[in-house]
Formats: structure tokens, sequence, C-alpha cells
């Protein structure tokens, strides 16, 4: 089928301008998207002095300075304990951005798996409440503070929970997706395994989890990449606890703090880099996963 | 009620219950079955989180439109004439917001625009466009705080900025009311167009590549065939895109409140030029503890929202219909 489409678009690119006006534009779009990397790699790399005594921007240091890097330790005037914000903010944004993703993925997904595989009393109504929950939209932003705040989950060390606990119902949008997969998987194999003595949750996590990894890895990866740059939500619960500040968070506050007076650009940029350096880490490993469960993921809505 | 098999037979069917009507009773009586409970509990779960987390706070927020609260207690909600309603049509800062986020969400739209050209370029299968497919999608798994801390560099004011180095210029780009929208702008459309870039290549794909084969017949060229043929198939796909840059862009926050941080009197950024109607919507909320006000502005933000995203959904259902 793509073989045709191949053949047009080949005798396309013949003429031999127009493949290279594509290239043109491609590489032209990719040195565009890269120059702020290149910056902020150089400038990371850089001396505050040289920074200082140099007219213009320094684009080629002339010794790499690993100042930056060490300052963004050594000048954290938000430290917990002796522990950097930034290491802190990481560690918090592991536990505060994995519980949820991970135990709504696994609810959303039995949701799914009841309503593929089962047929019990009520689903119908079950179903069409799920559809009603994709339809209204969520609350988002600082539309649910005032209710948190009934709660008491937005004053002390409870300001953590509208962070996560929500998240942990799983989601109608998940369900919604993961459904056709199961409904997909053959029944065959959950009736060998009914036979062979297996429950509910056994034959989810024993048969049904492990036939739909890709799917169930990029609806992991959507959440996390979700919950890892999460900046408004930490914002608005957590800007008063220093001990619960979450990556991002913690970034933005130490970079404002170290160049607030000027200077010290290197960082600043060394901060952002290390900041950004997980999840590029992780794409490089699973892109195609990622690139799957942030388009799919976003349609779901 | 099927009662052969807890499993389905795999029809399809969501109301298995009236698949089966139509045959043969089943013999054996209704019994309990122990999946049932697990089934309904593990339903039940995102039902009951969605009434909790979603219905409860949206109630809230609803009701506190119409009332003063002090100290963010409910407790103390007092009805006050549609005060905040007599506030809101005479807040010309609201009207501010508004005007500089529908700006921002022309960034969206440029993006998308970016993102169809791009995807265009790589449609052609030249040699290292899937490569490079991957490498645009970088900007926007990067966090939008690491991002705008990238840009304040290429921005810082003096010789030290880069832009101002390459242009030979002494701008304080971020400090100046007349380019700091610009700036957020710039932030914007670098990190977007990525996610356009792989929707749209995943919808060239799904067109049917029998319609070039009829197109070529008759003698179309490329150009044509992309005009006549390639766009008018995504359609409902750009139209999707352009839905979510619309949602998107007017809750622009992230950008500006990095770049342009809450000052004294909870300004944003030089002449309040940083102010998106989420960061507005932020400041009276947090800084001011005006969460019933904030309330009114939220609402009537989804009121412009919901009534764009109707035009867009109008728009895509009649390119869906043009597909037949």
């Amino acid at each position: 089928m793509t073989k045709t489409f191949d053949k047009f678009t080949s005798a396309k690119a013949k003429n031999i301008y127009s493949k290279i006006g594509i290239y043109f534009g491609l590489i032209a779009y990719f040195l565009l998207l890269f120059l702020p990397f290149m910056v902020i790699i150089l400038t990371s790399f850089t001396s505050d002095a040289e920074i200082a005594s140099t007219t213009g921007f320094v684009w080629f240091p002339s010794e790499l300075s690993g100042e930056g890097y060490r300052m963004v330790f050594e000048f954290d005037p938000n430290k917990t304990n002796g522990v950097p914000s930034l290491l802190l903010g990481f560690i918090n944004t592991m536990w505060q951005t994995l519980l949820p993703s991970v135990v709504g993925l696994m609810i959303s997904g039995l949701a799914a798996y009841a309503y593929a595989k089962y047929d019990f009393p009520g689903k119908s109504k079950f179903f069409a409440s799920i559809i009603f929950m994709m339809t209204i939209p969520v609350s988002a932003g600082i539309t649910g503070y005032l209710f948190f705040a009934q709660l008491g989950w937005t004053t002390g060390g409870a300001s953590v929970l509208p962070m996560i606990i929500p998240g942990l119902f799983g989601s109608a949008g998940t369900i919604f997706f993961i459904y056709p997969y199961l409904k997909a998987l053959p029944d065959g194999v959950l009736e060998a395994a009914k036979i062979d003595g297996m429950g509910f949750f056994g034959i989810f996590f024993k048969i049904v989890l492990p036939l739909s990894t890709p799917i169930f890895l990029s609806q992991f990866l959507f959440a996390f990449v979700g919950g890892y740059n999460n900046y408004s939500g930490a914002l608005i619960y957590l800007a008063n606890q220093k001990q619960l500040w979450t990556l991002q968070l913690a970034l933005n506050q130490l970079v404002s703090y170290i160049t607030g007076a000027g200077g010290y650009n290197n960082v600043a940029c060394a901060a952002a880099l290390m900041s950004m350096l997980p999840l590029l880490i992780l794409y490089a490993f699973v892109q195609k996963f990622f690139i799957e469960g942030i388009t799919v993921g976003s349609v779901k809505g | 009620m099927e009662n052969k098999t807890a499993l389905s037979s795999s029809e399809g069917r969501i109301d298995a219950g009236d698949a089966v009507r139509g045959e043969k009773p089943v013999k054996r009586k209704h019994k309990f079955r122990r999946e049932w409970l697990w089934c309904w509990i593990v339903v039940s779960i995102p039902i009951i989180g969605y009434v909790f987390f979603n219905a409860f706070p949206v109630a809230i927020s609803l009701a506190s439109m119409f009332t003063d609260i002090q100290h963010n207690q409910i407790s103390t909600m007092k009805w006050n004439n549609f005060a905040h309603f007599v506030k809101f049509f005479h807040d010309a800062k609201y009207l501010k917001a508004l005007g500089i986020t529908l700006w921002l969400t022309c960034a969206q739209f440029l993006s998308l625009f970016i993102a169809l050209v791009i995807a265009t370029l790589i449609k052609t299968k030249v040699k290292g466009s899937r490569l490079m497919q991957t490498l645009y999608f970088v900007p926007y798994i990067c966090s939008i705080v690491a991002v705008t801390i990238m840009w304040n560099q290429m921005f810082l004011t003096g010789d030290d900025g880069v832009l101002n180095t390459i242009f030979n210029t002494n701008i304080n780009w971020r400090g100046d009311p007349k380019y700091l929208t610009w700036c957020i702008f710039t932030v914007i459309v670098w990190q977007s167009p990525g996610y356009g870039i792989v929707m749209i290549t995943t919808a060239f794909i799904g067109v049917d590549p029998t319609l070039y084969e009829a197109a070529k017949i008759d003698g179309a060229n490329a150009w044509k065939q992309y005009f006549h043929i390639t766009l008018p198939q995504i359609a409902p796909m750009i139209l999707f895109l352009a839905l979510a840059g619309w949602q998107g862009g007017l809750a622009t926050f992230d950008a500006a409140q990095v770049m342009a941080p809450v000052g004294f009197g909870g300004t944003a950024g030089p002449e309040d030029m940083g102010l998106t109607l989420a960061y507005y919507n932020y400041i009276q909320g947090m800084s001011f503890s005006h969460m019933d006000y904030a309330s009114v502005m939220n609402w009537m933000t989804a009121i412009i929202n919901f009534a764009g995203a109707y035009l867009f959904l109008r728009l895509r259902k009649r390119a869906e219909d043009n597909l037949g």
C-alpha cells in the first residue's frame, strides 16, 4: 500500500532542486530548534568570570569550567537538611508522579479489563457513566483549590495530597483508551487461565498485562511525562512547602534566586540542563512509546 | 443477563445483556459470581474519584461565584448580589489579559502551520527524515520551566544575551513591555510544533494511496495532489490540532509565569504585559486570596473556551462530512 505512495513521492524527490530545498528546510528547522540547547550547553561550561569579562556571548569558552554544575549544589539557598533542592525535587517528583501514574493506570486498566472481558450486571450503565465523564471537562488548575481547602489539603504536609490522591482513582480517558485493546485479546487464553484456577486479578496481572505491555507502557509514559513536567499544580499547592517541592518548582526557585542579582548564568544553564536530562535519556531509549503515548494519550483527552 | 460464562464472547458489544436476549434462555439460574464483585469495585473506583475530585470541586467553584468567602472557607460563604460579576464587567485588566492571551494563542496556530510545513517535508521521505522527526519532538517533552530558563539566556539583556550578540543590539527583551509578549510567543512557537508534526505525519500515512493513483491518471502534479487530496484528507486532524491549540493557548500560564514572575502588587512583568488569563486567575486566587472572584473569571474564560471549541468542532464535522 505504501509502495504506491513511495513511488509518487520519490518521483517528486527525483527533482534534485526540490530535494535540496527539502533538506534545507529540515536542517534549518533542526538548527533553529537546537540553537538554544547549544547555547545553554556552552554557557553551562563557561566560568562566570569569563562571561562577565567578555563582551558579547561566549561562543567558545577558553576552558571548560565545572563551576556551573558545582554551584548548583553549593549555592543552593533552599537546602533541606543539607539535601540540595534540585536533588530533593527530583526525589519528590519521582514519588509524587510515579504513585498516581502507576496506581491510576492499574485502576484504569482493571476497569477496562472488567468492561472488556466480563458481563457483570449493570455493565452498560457503568459504561455510560464513563462516557459521560469523558465529555464533561475535568477541573484543573485552581478550580479545585477551594474544595481542597475545605478538606484541609492546602496547608502543611497535606498540601501534597491534591497532587497525588485524585490521580490514584484512574481516569475515564485511560479506561476508554485501553478498553479496545483488551477487548481484542483472544478469549481463549483467558478461558484457559480460568480453567487453571486463576482469579480475576491473577488473570489481569499474569495474562492480560504481559500481553498488552506496549499500550500500558505508552499510557504510563504519557502520565509520567505530564507529572514530571507539571509546574502549575506544584506552584499552586506546594509553593510554601519547601520539603515537598517538585523538581520544576525547585528549579525555578533556584534559578530565580541565583540569577536574581545578575550573573551566574552558567549555574542557571547547568540547573536547567540537569533537570531536563532524565527525561531526555528516557526518550532516547523508548522514544517510540513516548511519541505514541503522548500523541494518542492527548487525543483521548 | 448472560450466565453461560463470565468471559464475554468477543463480539465488541458493550451491552452483552441485550446481545443474548434473543437467544434461547440459559438454563442455569442467576448465580452471584465473585468476579462480579471485583468488577463492580474496579469500575466504581474511577467513578467515585470523578465525583469526588471533579464534580465536588466544580460545584463549589460554581457556587463561590455568587458569594464572598473569607480565608477560603466555604462556611463563611455569603450571598453578595452578583458583586463579583459587576466587578468582572468593569475589570479592564481582564480585557488586557484576554488580549495578551489571544495574541499568545496565535503562537499555537503559528506552531500548527509550522508543523504542517515540516510534516510535509518529512512526508517526502528523504533520507534522515525519520531521525529528524524524532529530534523535532525533543522540545515538546522538555519541561516548560527549563525551556523558559533556556530562552531567558537567549533574551538576556546587555551584551551577554545571544540575540543581542547576533543582532548587535542592546535590548532588554524581557524587561521591555514592548518585547515581553514576543519572548513568551517565541518560547511557545519553539516548543509546540513537535506535537503537531507527529500527529500530522500520522495523518498523512492514513491517506488512502489509491486516491493519488486516480489523481495521477488525471494528470495532477505533486502540488495539485497536495492541495486537492492530501490537505482535505487531513483537514479533520488539522482542525483537531487547532482545537487543541485554542484550548492550550487560552490556558497559557507556565511560560508567562516563569518569564514574568509575580512582582510587587501582583503585577506580571513590566506593565503587566505577561498577564495571561490563567496567570491573572492565579494572581487573584493565590496572591490576593480572592478565590471567589477567580472563580468568576475562570468560568467566563471557560465560556470563551467552549464557544471557540464549538466552532472548531463544527468545522471538523464539516471537514469529515466532505470526505464522505
